[in-house]
Order: structure tokens, then C-alpha cells, then sequence
């Protein structure tokens, strides 16, 4: 169901944690909320499930109001870090918990929870313990319990933050099908930021208990709405200079740009720089790094910045080398230096 | 919201049912008169306090002798605990569960029938009557307690640092002194003030061990409870709570302390 | 891990000292229990000292006396203290005064509990004036005897006061970790909080839950203040009745004397094998999670 944040501010013993935070997820979309730990995030969506008592603002739920609603009557379901599996059932029972809550009969819920555990590829495990069970498969058994609530909104804190990388990769795929499958409106608390690129619609940059930008992954990461997103995603520079009669000019580079006049930083990301294409830029190659599918290359500019280019094929180049290089202005983004947030 | 309120309530009549028996102790203390039915005493005085404290009762001398024996029986008992705990925590050996288990026996075993099993081997080994048979049994009564706290700390602070410390050329006991003992702290304090309070409060062992010869609080006022006399046994109640309360709240204030030491570190 | 032999002999000698001492104790109770105090003149075995005591009118009526208090006490104080400390949980007092306020009566000795239920509870008693200033009695003769009675609701009482907060310290730590991620879980998924407590929160708190029990009864049927302070001539409470049999001058009644301490040690030790039984299937239930 579609969900709509108004204005939300959260403290937790005093400290304001959460600073008036508007969002709004479209029905059936998945949307990541990014940022450092402490940046709110999970509060975010403790408050949104009513664990967390709001000091202010308004939380909609399909058009409905809940923001007074207690925890167990809002539908919205949170798969937590820690997986909070109740160790005193087994995993079937643990899946049919929530449809206990909700009445439903016996063995109308034991049959329901072996169909879920078959969705999370965990056929037949139905009577193992949790101490039985993988970390990978307790995973997979929180997962099936979250959807046996059919959830009105699926919350994920970050999920497989404790998985190892190769069963992480797996357990996106299986959240990503089951999104496809189920449809159901979902939003995912991350710190990783391939994590929230690769498997959302639209993205949520939080930073000090408010979001910064909030748009589809490609805007995000090619036009960042200031600074602090732009770092969040990491590998960029920055170059000052100044723009005077629509050109930019700094001490390394210079090239077209259409804005007022004024001091600014240009964002520069190893994306946009073309080593193949001799251009503007002058670099100084400092390190080569032979990765197997890539060649990590270290390029150093005059004013000292340092951008690592993954190069497929790499020419033969030598450390100290200084090569001539072109920049691709479109993954280029302007930040004024007169009103810098 | 309404099972809010009740288990509100519950909190309220607790500390109610709490305070107010001991409200009513120091009130009886220093009572003068106070005849039925009244709801407050008719008149105060301070004689019985005046009388118990500087009179030929000797309370300073039997509460200096009470909190000597409690706080023997407090470090003595933590040093065994922080042994004990060290040898089933930090090392593996045959038996090692057997040990832990060991630990609850004195649990298990009520302290009377304790007292009254082992009498006649302390009048044979001639330490009946005396402090040292007293704080031995005490000992036995406060050993899961300390061992257990003991036990936990040890477990959680572990070898590392001191492993460190010997890779940096400290030798065991200097390692275990310097680096490892700081860290047990608050739990050292946690186990003094369990030990403490434990042996402060005994009454049948020390009176069958220590025979009447070895007097404390505990054994003085049971009989003045037995004789009926409110107001004389709500003065040495009063005594005995502040006494183990005082000594709890300094270890107390002592623990925290450390722990906020800890956290800046 | 290190494993130096004589460290570890060193480490473990004064504990084994102690528990030798606790076993020697217990040894002593069982021989004499049967007849053999060489110091007396006695040396023959025999089962003759446990037949007459489980024999004896007095005995018996004992043995209900402390069963009563110890089951009533420790029932009492496992549901109230959970109750207690399922209230400070929700209700947020996880720390600070109203915590220091619970653990006061852990730290008072069970003597001054008796001059609290004597101040408070007896026919002259501040609750008997109360009831007086309310106009429900007019006379001390009129209110209820709690004290000196053959039911020993006196000594319940006083256990109570003790053994509520005790109960909800020890589970405290244990609730609390349980309730704030697990409870909190169950409410996430559709779980009201009163059946989040009773299907989540209270099953896995339940050991240390019945460890509490145990203790607690244990001590209360091995008590012997106040059973002694706030209860009947007669029936006695078991530590009392045996008490006054090992201090009998006839040394011919030490052994009986020690039967009726051997009973009381059979029985301790039969509910702590209940209760290791009971343990046991609980982890299993738990899938050997603690």
C-alpha cells in the first residue's frame, strides 16, 4: 500500500534523531533508504512499524492514518538485522506465528508456512530448530515469516548485513523475485550503495535525521543533489574554479558551462574521465593495480586529487607517466561554492 | 494504554509495600508512647536509641564485630570466587563441568541442615565457637553467589589483554595484576557487596557455629523479637538495615564508578 | 586455552577445601541419620531412626508446615515477580531509583522482615489501626490473627516481601534482552502485547524463571528465623522441630534429630533433580539454546 510520511521528527532520551522527514512510496514500489549508521535510518522505520513513538508529524498508510496505531495492528512488518527468530519454535511455527495472530486455523497455517518455506527454496526444513538451520536459511525462514503477515508494507533493516558476500548476493536476488512475485510495497534500510542502486525503484540519501535527495538510482548517482550525497557514493573530486561568461575555468581544466557566474566545484567522478581520448585533463599515472577482469589505475592530477579508474584493457602504460585525457561532461555536476550545503 | 496503567499501579503498590515497613521501623524506634489505636505514636523519644548505642548494651562494639566478620567473610569469599572462576573459565581440564556444577551445591543444600551436619566435625577440629569456624561456614553459604558473579565477569573480560600484556614481556602474575584485575572491578565490587550482605544477615549458622561466643546483629535481635519489645527491636533493626544498606549503596556508588572509568578508557 | 596442571590445583584448591567442608556436612547428616555417631557410643547402622520419625504425628505435621510455606512462598513469588518485572520493563524503570528501590529487600535480613510483619500485621499493628481508623473493627481482638498461626501466613508474608523482588531482579536482565528484540518482533508480526508476553517473552524467560523457584523454595524450606519469629507453637516449621531435637539433652535423639535434617536434604535435593530434569527438556525444547 502506498505510504506517506509527513513531517516526522523522532528523539530518542532527548537527542532528536529524526528532523522533520517527509517520504512518500508509491504502491508496490521498492524504495531504499541509504545512509551511515546513526544517520536515522532504522529509526525511520521503527516509527513507521510503531515501535518508535513519533514527537511529531503523521504517517499514512494506504490513505489511512496510523499514526497512533499500536505496533501490532499496522500491518507493517519489519525483517530486522538480527533476524529475531524465536528459538522456542521451529521454523514452521515461526512462519506461522503471524497467521496464529490472526486466527487462522491449524492446519491452514502449517500448510500455508510449508508453501512460504518453499518460496524461500527451504522445502521440507519446516520442523528444524533454529539452532538446526544456516545462517543463510535463518534468513530465508525470516523472510517467509514476514510474508506470511502479508504485510501492508514490507520494512527490511538491513537484512543481509550479516550474511556473507556470496549469500548476500543470492538473498537480493530472492527479495527481488519475491518483490516481483508478491508486489508489495517494500522499503529497504541499507549502508551499502550498490545495494540500494542495484535492487530499488527510487532511492532515499539520509544523512543527520533527514533525507537529502530522494529520486530513481541514476539521478541519485549521477546528479547528487549536494556534497554530501555526492560523497556518499564516494569516487569523485573535486575541482574549483569558476565560471565567467558560460565557461568554467580552473587551474587543471577548463570546458562550457551554462550557469551564472560564480565560484564552484565540479564534481569529478573516474567515470567521467576518458583515457583513451586525449583532452583537457593532464594526469600522472601513480599506481597500476592487475585485478583479473580490470586494471585498477591510479591517476593523480596536478592540484594533488587522486581518482582510481577500472580500465578493462589497460595500455602499457608506466608508473609516472603523465597522459592527456578527455571528460565526459554529462556525469559532471556543478556545486556552487557561495551557498555550499 | 490500560494494561499501561495497571502494571503502573503494580509499580506504585510495590514501592508502597517496600518503603513503608521500614517508614514504620524508624518510626517505632523512636517511639515513645504509642497506644492502640492510634495511627502515630503519642510521643518520641531518643532514649532507647541513647540507651543501645551508649548504654552497657555495647551495639558500636557487637556492629564493628558484625562488619569485621561480614567483611572477612566478603573479601574471602571474592578471592575464591575470582580463583575459582578463573580456573573454569579461562582454562580447559577434566572435570571442569563438574566444577561449575559444584558451584550450586551450597544452593541445594539449606543452610540448617548445613550447620547442623557439620557441628560436631568444627567441635572436633576445635574451631566451634570461634570466628574462623564462622566465617568458614559463611564462606560455604556465600560461595555460589560470588563464584557465579565471578564467573560471569571472568568470562566476558577473557585472556586477550592479558595475552598481550605477556606478548609485551609482562610476566603472568603482573599481567593478571596490571591488565586483567582493573577490568574484573566492577564485578570484584558486585561479589564484596553479594558476600557482604549474605553473611550479615546469617542467623542459624552463626549461632551454631559460633555457639553464643561469636555475637552479631542478627543473633542479638532474634531474641529481643522473641521477648516482644517493638520499640528495642525496631532500634537494632534500624541499626542492621542502615548498617547493610550504607555498606551496599558505597560498593554501589564504588561499581559505578569503575564503570564509568571503563567507558572513558 | 592453557591447561598447567598444578595453575589450575592452585586456582581450585580453596573452592574444593570449601566444598569438601559442605560435603562433609552432608556426610555427617547421612551416617548420623542412620544410627552412627561413634563419639556417643553409637556405631550400628540402621534404617530405625528414619521409620520412627516418619512415624511421628509431630513430624509429619512439621513437614506439612514447610512444605505449605515453601510452595505457597516460592509460587507466590514467581508470579508476582515476573509480574513485577514484566512492569518494569514496560513501563521503562529498567534503571535508576525505582531498581535500587526492588533490590532493597534482597539486602534486608530475614530477622527485621519478622519485625516488620510484627509491626505491621500483628492484632496491635499499624494495618489492625488502619482498619480500626476505618471503623471496620472496634476492638484489637477483632482483627484477624495473620500472625503466630498454625497456617504460618505470617512467615508467607514475610517471605514475600523478600522473595517478589528477588524473583524480579533475577529475571530481570534476562526479560528485558528478550522482550526488546524478540517480544518486540512478535509485535511487529500481528502480536498484541499481553499474548507477544505469553507466547514469546514469557517461554523464554521461563528458566531462569524456575531456577528462581528453586532457590527460593529450597530456602524457605530450609528456613528457620521466620517460621521461629511469626509462627505457631504448633505445628513447628521441619528446622525448627529438628533444631529443637539436636538440642535435646537426651544425646540419644541426635540421630532422630539428624533424620529429620536428612529429610529435608532428600527433598531439597529431589526438587533440584526435578528441576535439572525439567531443564534438561526445556533446552531441548529450545533446540540446546540457552
Amino acid at each position: 500500500m502506498k505510504l506517506e510520511i509527513k513531517d516526522l521528527s523522532v528523539s530518542l532520551q532527548a537527542q532528536p534523531i529524526l528532523r522533520g522527514v517527509s517520504l512518500t512510496v508509491e504502491e508496490g514500489e521498492f524504495v531504499s533508504l541509504l545512509g551511515h549508521s546513526g544517520c536515522g535510518k532504522s529509526t525511520l522505520l521503527k516509527t513507521v512499524a510503531g515501535i518508535l513513538p513519533p514527537d511529531g508529524g503523521s504517517i499514512l498508510l494506504g490513505g489511512e492514518e496510523i499514526t497512533k496505531l499500536p505496533a501490532h495492528r499496522r500491518g507493517t512488518v519489519i525483517v530486522f538485522q538480527d533476524m529475531r527468530l524465536f528459538p522456542h519454535m521451529t521454523a514452521a511455527e515461526n512462519v506461522a506465528f503471524p497467521l496464529k495472530m490472526q486466527g487462522v486455523s491449524k492446519a491452514e497455517r502449517l500448510r500455508t508456512a510449508e508453501e512460504l518455506l518453499e518460496k524461500v527454496q527451504l522445502p521440507g526444513l519446516g520442523q528444524r530448530r533454529m539452532s538446526e538451520l544456516s545462517g543463510g536459511q535463518q534468513q530465508r525462514v525470516a523472510l517467509a515469516r514476514a510474508l506470511a503477515a502479508k504485510p501492508k508494507l514490507l520494512l527490511l533493516d538491513e537484512p543481509f548485513s550479516s550474511l556473507d558476500e556470496n549469500l548476500r548476493e543470492e538473498m537480493r536476488s530472492l527479495v527481488a523475485q519475491l518483490h516481483r512475485e508478491f508486489g508489495m510495497t517494500t522499503v529497504l534500510v541499507t549502508h551499502d550503495r550498490e545495494e540500494a542502486l542495484a535492487m530499488s525503484h527510487r532511492v532515499a540519501v539520509m544523512s543527520a535525521g533527514k533525507i537529502l535527495q530522494y529520486d530513481v538510482p541514476e539521478e541519485v548517482y549521477r546528479h547528487p543533489a549536494n556534497r554530501t550525497v555526492a560523497d556518499y557514493f564516494g569516487d569523485c573530486c573535486y575541482l574549483g574554479g569558476r565560471v565567467e561568461n558560460g565557461r568554467f575555468v580552473s587551474e587543471l581544466f577548463s570546458c562550457e558551462a551554462a550557469l551564472p557566474d560564480g565560484r564552484y566545484d565540479l564534481m569529478l567522478r573516474a567515470g567521467a574521465i576518458r583515457t583513451k581520448q586525449a583532452g583537457a585533463l593532464a594526469l600522472t599515472v601513480r599506481q597500476i593495480q592487475f585485478r583479473g577482469v580490470d586494471t585498477l589505475v591510479t591517476l593523480e592530477a596536478g592540484n594533488g586529487q587522486r581518482w582510481k579508474c577500472s580500465l578493462r584493457d589497460c595500455p602499457a602504460w608506466s608508473v609516472g607517466e603523465t597522459i592527456s585525457c578527455d571528460v565526459t561532461l554529462d556525469e559532471c555536476v556543478f556545486f556552487s561554492q557561495d551557498n555550499r550545503n | 494504554m490500560r494494561k499501561h496503567r495497571f502494571l503502573s499501579f503494580v509499580l506504585g503498590v510495590t514501592a508502597f509495600a517496600i518503603l513503608l515497613p521500614m517508614a514504620v521501623m524508624v518510626l517505632w524506634s523512636v517511639t515513645g508512647r504509642w497506644s492502640w489505636p492510634n495511627l502515630l505514636p503519642e510521643s518520641y523519644t531518643l532514649r532507647t536509641v541513647q540507651e543501645l548505642l551508649f548504654g552497657s548494651a555495647k551495639l558500636p562494639q557487637l556492629l564493628f564485630s558484625s562488619i569485621w566478620l561480614a567483611a572477612v567473610v566478603a573479601v574471602l569469599a571474592t578471592i575464591v570466587g575470582v580463583m575459582t572462576a578463573r580456573a573454569t573459565e579461562l582454562y580447559t581440564f577434566f572435570g571442569c563441568s563438574a566444577v561449575q556444577a559444584a558451584g550450586f551445591l551450597p544452593l541445594l543444600v539449606p543452610g540448617t541442615v548445613f550447620a547442623t551436619g557439620i557441628q560436631l566435625t568444627m567441635i572436633r577440629a576445635g574451631l566451634s565457637d570461634t570466628l574462623l569456624g564462622v566465617v568458614l561456614v559463611h564462606l560455604v553459604v556465600a560461595l555460589p553467589y560470588c563464584v557465579t558473579i565471578m564467573a560471569d565477569v571472568t568470562a566476558a573480560v577473557g585472556v586477550r589483554h592479558e595475552e598481550q600484556a605477556a606478548v609485551l614481556g609482562a610476566s603472568p602474575l603482573r599481567a593478571f595484576f596490571l591488565v586483567t584485575l582493573p577490568q574484573l572491578l566492577p564485578g570484584i565490587l558486585s561479589s564484596l557487596s553479594m558476600g557482604f550482605v549474605l553473611s550479615y544477615s546469617q542467623y542459624f549458622t552463626t549461632l551454631m557455629v559460633g555457639g553464643g561466643r561469636i555475637k552479631t546483629l542478627a543473633l542479638v535481635l532474634v531474641p529481643y523479637i522473641q521477648s516482644g519489645d517493638r520499640a528495642l527491636s525496631s532500634v537494632y533493626a534500624t541499626v542492621f538495615v542502615s548498617s547493610a544498606l550504607l555498606v551496599f549503596f558505597l560498593l554501589e556508588w564504588a561499581i559505578k564508578r569503575t564503570e564509568k572509568r571503563g567507558e572513558t578508557q | 586455552m592453557r591447561k598447567k596442571k598444578w595453575h589450575i590445583a592452585v586456582l581450585l584448591a580453596p573452592f574444593l577445601a570449601l566444598t569438601a567442608l559442605l560435603l562433609l556436612s552432608v556426610w555427617n547428616v547421612a551416617i548420623q541419620s542412620f544410627g552412627y555417631i561413634p563419639a556417643f557410643g553409637l556405631t550400628e547402622f540402621t534404617t530405625e531412626h528414619y521409620a520412627k520419625v516418619l512415624q511421628d504425628e509431630t513430624f509429619l505435621r512439621a513437614l506439612g508446615v514447610s512444605l505449605r510455606i515453601a510452595l505457597l512462598s516460592a509460587v507466590l513469588s514467581a508470579v508476582l515477580g515476573v509480574l513485577l518485572s514484566a512492569a518494569l520493563i514496560r513501563c521503562r524503570k529498567r534503571d535508576g531509583a525505582m531498581l535500587y528501590l526492588v533490590r532493597m529487600p534482597i539486602l534486608v535480613p530475614h530477622a527485621v522482615v519478622a519485625v516488620f510483619a510484627i509491626n505491621l500485621l500483628s492484632q496491635a499493628g499499624l494495618v489492625a489501626r488502619v482498619a480500626a481508623a476505618l471503623g471496620l473493627i472496634a476492638e484489637q481482638s477483632q482483627f484477624p490473627q495473620l500472625l503466630f498461626t498454625p497456617d504460618y501466613g505470617g512467615a508467607i508474608a514475610a517471605y514475600l516481601w523478600k522473595e517478589i523482588p528477588f524473583v524480579a531482579y533475577f529475571v530481570l536482565a534476562l526479560m528485558f534482552s528478550v522482550s526488546d528484540t524478540l517480544g518486540e518482533a512478535a509485535e511487529n508480526l500481528g502480536a498484541s502485547p499481553l499474548r507477544s508476553f505469553f507466547s514469546v517473552t514469557l517461554p523464554l524467560t521461563l528458566p531462569a524463571i524456575v531456577k528462581a523457584f528453586l532457590i527460593i523454595f529450597i530456602f524457605a524450606f530450609g528456613g528457620y528465623e521466620l517460621p521461629l519469629l511469626l509462627g505457631a507453637t504448633v505445628p513447628k516449621a521441619l528446622p525448627v522441630q529438628a533444631y529443637l531435637a539436636y538440642m535435646s539433652p537426651n544425646l540419644r535423639d541426635r540421630p532422630y534429630a539428624m533424620a529429620m535434617n536428612g529429610v529435608i536434604l532428600l527433598l531439597a535435593l529431589a526438587m533440584a533433580a526435578l528441576y535439572g530434569v525439567l531443564t534438561r527438556r526445556m533446552l531441548k525444547r529450545m533446540g540446546g539454546r540457552a
